[in-house]
């Protein structure tokens, strides 16, 4: 017996036989409630958090670059904004390029299997990312009615159509849900392209190796009358798909090629082409460094 | 600075104190007047734009069509690479390694080549780490290809997974990795820090077998070996060379990438150990002070932890790919231009100094027994011709051999060091009476291909590679050595270098001539006859 559970026996009156149901049901996944995430005090706890705490870790050992940050500031709320997903730094790296008024009015669509499966976590995922739990697995109704509520009620709505962090690098061929929600409201989307996060902390990957980051921003999607969810997606993968060159190359460059968002190809190579702009050379961390990793002076003099 | 070659001064009353490796600090010994120290040639220039010369070498190889040329879309392709006991001590980033295989990789690519598997070449040596893997391969290799399965470890116990390729004409298994075997192409890329490394050696030892590689680990070949820094008169090569060419034959078609480092060999914190002792300015003697003191005032396990952290400036002076027997004889003309040192004549007594890291101990503790295989295996093989020290001379070597031990790396090590090393250290008499039982340990044998342990075997050849030193010394003294370690090696403690000099005298007679053989940084010795 550990010693917090000693103090508990000790302190805690036993329980009369009877007095429970007989299973133990503790709402949670799908039908977990996030309600109180969204009232002001847990509001001002979550602004404590991002702003103090988590965003500020996340930009250090992500140092994201923003492109596009002038659509940003000329949102018509709310939107939905439609991130491909390459690692769990994705969330608080997008909140932390939106800009404050934005971040703090912004609910994420997060696994309900993976970020609400548990009580603890999912109060934690409420309460610090202002996550809401989204089916992915099958169509759900209830994540779907509550996504469209919030984005009415007014909350911008954070949503990984790939239903996923990609598990080799590569984008994932992208689900109708967020397009859905956009349709139904007729809110805006906004695509947002995050490069650089599979590297910091790819998915099976137990270390967080720093580095660099880009997000790419994109024009506002509308739903076009009587668009069906599946082409609108098509249109949000089509401009992920320019966003993701652009992160490669440049404004220019990205409009003039064609590789879709979804690679026809799996292959190692395409994750080779696509990554190689990661690499080029980077300045040297300052500190820490380890010994001899500065270029030696003496060698250029000879 | 211009270039400058090796040379050897004689000490005179001018000569000051020379800088010894102590293990994880440094001595300054006064040498008696009439000592000869072998100094090292300074560092050749490095390559202004290594990614350039790559692609050069892979565009033009040496008795083999390009790379490209053998790439085609559907092809099973390999890249073996060497492991992490090379280079020494470990390279600032970016690995030679990573820029290599980069440019491979891109022609790969460019072709269309899907079926990739890159295999870390370390036969009977311990799994590398992520992180080691991740430095060697840099960071766009392993992010591209770890997490698809492409980066692989040579296991040489995965029966599964090695294929007997035939035996040599003199009766040697050659067996190595299925998957290098079966493929179109095996691209080998090399770190050439000594004439030891590379050729034949590369696939014929990396990605062999225990049962293929004990046919040229052995004493017998060993003491036949000299030096087997030497490949033209080292039993070692022949062998390998022997099994190249039958794996050459049976069709496997090999391209060798072998890559050669300056002698650059600390960062500008260490700048006094690339340098000559009368050439140290202010700084150098101050931060020698700081660093010497301040060494021997630190726990040796936080001293252990400083100098692993070391990354060398290493500069790339050469690439050259193609045709294996041919790649090779390129790679040793520079590994020679590098390091040779003319010298007239043998020694009566031998001195050098062991630093803290040996091919086997990246990252970790230098044992008493790699202590034994650095010195009479590594320095005392650091020649050509004929042995620096005369047969029935005596090696001194600094370094304070502490009984410790990884046990997480070099778990059979310790057993070797409390059963074997207690009962006998004739190497002839351990391979005949533990080798076996050590060999085919299953325990050692899990923990060599799941964790990150040298295979059960390695102690042994540890203390083969000491063999043809053991034969030809009449006595080794470790200078500042833990006695009773030092004895449990068959060797004497002295605690001072008069002390280990007296001792000397009293094996090769009063009046003995001494050579110095000083590092860092690394130097072959080319001994002629001499007058003596």
């Amino acid at each position: 017996m550990t010693l917090g559970n000693g103090l508990r026996f000790v302190v805690r009156a036993p329980s009369r036989p009877g007095q429970l149901p007989l299973e133990r049901r503790r709402a949670s996944g799908v039908d977990f409630d996030t309600d109180f995430a969204r009232r002001d005090p847990a509001r001002v706890v979550r602004a404590m958090l991002l702003d103090g705490v988590v965003l500020p870790g996340v930009r250090a050992v992500t140092r994201p670059k923003l492109i596009g940050g002038e659509h940003l500031d000329a949102l018509e709320e709310p939107v939905v904004f439609v991130a491909n997903h390459q690692s769990h730094l994705d969330t608080p790296l997008v909140l932390s390029v939106l800009p404050p008024r934005v971040r703090h009015r912004t609910v994420v669509g997060a696994g309900a299997d993976y970020f609400f499966d548990r009580p603890a976590k999912a109060v934690a995922s409420a309460l610090v990312l202002g996550a809401i739990p989204i089916e992915r697995q099958r169509a759900s109704r209830r994540s779907a009615e509550l996504a469209e509520r919030l984005v009415r009620e007014g909350w911008n709505l954070l949503l990984f159509p790939e239903g996923g962090r990609t598990p080799d690098g590569l984008p994932q061929g992208p689900k109708a849900g967020a397009a859905q929600v956009a349709s139904r409201t007729g809110r805006p989307v906004i695509p947002l392209f995050v490069d650089g996060t599979w590297e910091i902390l790819g998915k099976g990957q137990r270390r967080l190796r720093p580095g660099t980051t880009t997000v790419v921003v994109g024009e506002p999607l509308w739903a076009r009358a009587g668009e069906r969810p599946g082409a609108f997606t098509e249109r949000i993968a089509a401009s992920l798909a320019v966003l993701g060159r652009e992160a490669a190359t440049d404004f220019w460059e990205a409009r003039r090629s064609a590789d879709p968002f979804v690679p026809a190809s799996r292959s190692w190579i395409e994750l080779w082409r696509r990554s190689a702009h990661r690499h080029e050379e980077q300045a040297a961390r300052r500190w820490p460094r380890p010994f001899g990793s500065r270029a030696n002076v003496e060698d250029d003099e000879r | 600075m211009a270039y400058r070659p090796g040379f050897v001064l004689e000490v005179d009353r001018a000569t000051p104190p020379t800088l010894f490796w102590y293990g994880e600090g440094f001595r300054l010994e006064r040498l008696p007047r009439g000592s000869r120290i072998v100094y090292p040639p300074d560092p050749l220039p490095a390559l202004r734009d290594p990614r350039a010369a790559i692609r050069e070498a892979l565009a033009n190889p040496i008795d083999s069509e390009p790379l490209e040329a053998l790439l085609f879309p559907g092809m099973r392709l390999t890249i073996a690479f060497d492991d992490v006991s090379l280079p020494l001590p470990p390279m600032a980033a970016p690995d030679v390694r990573s820029l290599v295989i980069e440019e491979v990789l891109e022609l790969a690519a460019a072709k269309g080549v899907e079926d990739v598997q890159l295999i870390a070449a370390l036969a009977l040596h311990r799994r590398m780490t992520e992180a080691e893997l991740r430095h060697a391969l840099g960071r766009r290799v392993y992010d591209a290809l770890a997490p698809r399965g492409m980066v692989r470890q040579h296991d040489a116990e995965d029966k599964a997974n090695m294929v007997v390729v035939g035996y040599t004409d003199e009766g040697e298994l050659v067996e190595l990795n299925r998957r290098a075997v079966e493929s179109d192409l095996l691209v080998y890329v090399n770190i050439n820090l000594v004439s030891m490394d590379g050729g034949h050696k590369s696939v014929a030892t990396g990605l062999a077998s225990y049962d293929s590689i004990r046919h040229h680990h052995n004493v017998q070949t060993m003491v036949h070996s000299r030096s087997f820094m030497d490949r033209h008169n080292s039993q070692l090569h022949s062998s390998n060379w022997r099994m190249g060419r039958l794996i050459a034959k049976s069709g496997v078609k090999i391209f060798q990438i072998e890559t050669t480092l300056n002698t650059n060999t600390f960062p500008q914190a260490f700048r006094f150990l690339n340098r000559r002792e009368w050439e140290w300015d202010l700084r150098d003697r101050a931060s020698f002070v700081a660093t010497a003191e301040s060494l021997r005032r630190t726990p040796p396990s936080l001293a252990r932890e400083i100098f692993h952290r070391i990354r060398s400036p290493y500069g790339l002076t050469g690439v050259a790919a193609g045709e294996v027997e041919a790649v090779h004889e390129r790679t040793l003309e520079r590994v020679f231009r590098q390091q040779l040192v003319e010298v007239e004549g043998q020694t009566d007594i031998l001195t050098l100094g062991l630093p803290f890291v040996g091919p086997y101990n990246v990252n970790s503790i230098m044992n008493p027994i790699l202590v034994y295989c650095l010195g009479l295996g590594y320095f005392f093989n650091m020649y050509r011709g004929r042995p620096l020290v005369r047969r029935g001379g005596v090696l001194i070597m600094a370094h304070p051999t502490r009984p410790e031990f990884d046990p997480a790396f070099h778990p059979s090590y310790i057993d070797f060091y409390e059963q074997v090393l207690t009962e006998t250290t004739d190497p002839a008499v351990i391979e005949a009476k533990y080798e076996e039982s050590f060999a085919r340990d299953p325990w050692y044998i899990h923990l060599y291909r799941t964790q990150n342990a040298y295979h059960g075997v390695h102690p042994f050849y540890m203390w083969y590679w000491g063999a043809h030193a053991l034969d030809h010394l009449g006595g080794v003294i470790i200078l500042g050595g833990d006695p009773k370690a030092v004895r449990r090696l068959g060797f004497y403690a002295a605690s001072t270098l008069d002390d280990a000099l007296e001792i000397a005298r009293g094996i090769v007679g009063p009046d003995p001539t001494i050579t110095h053989l000083h590092s860092p940084p690394l130097l072959m010795a080319d001994v002629s006859e001499g007058l003596a």
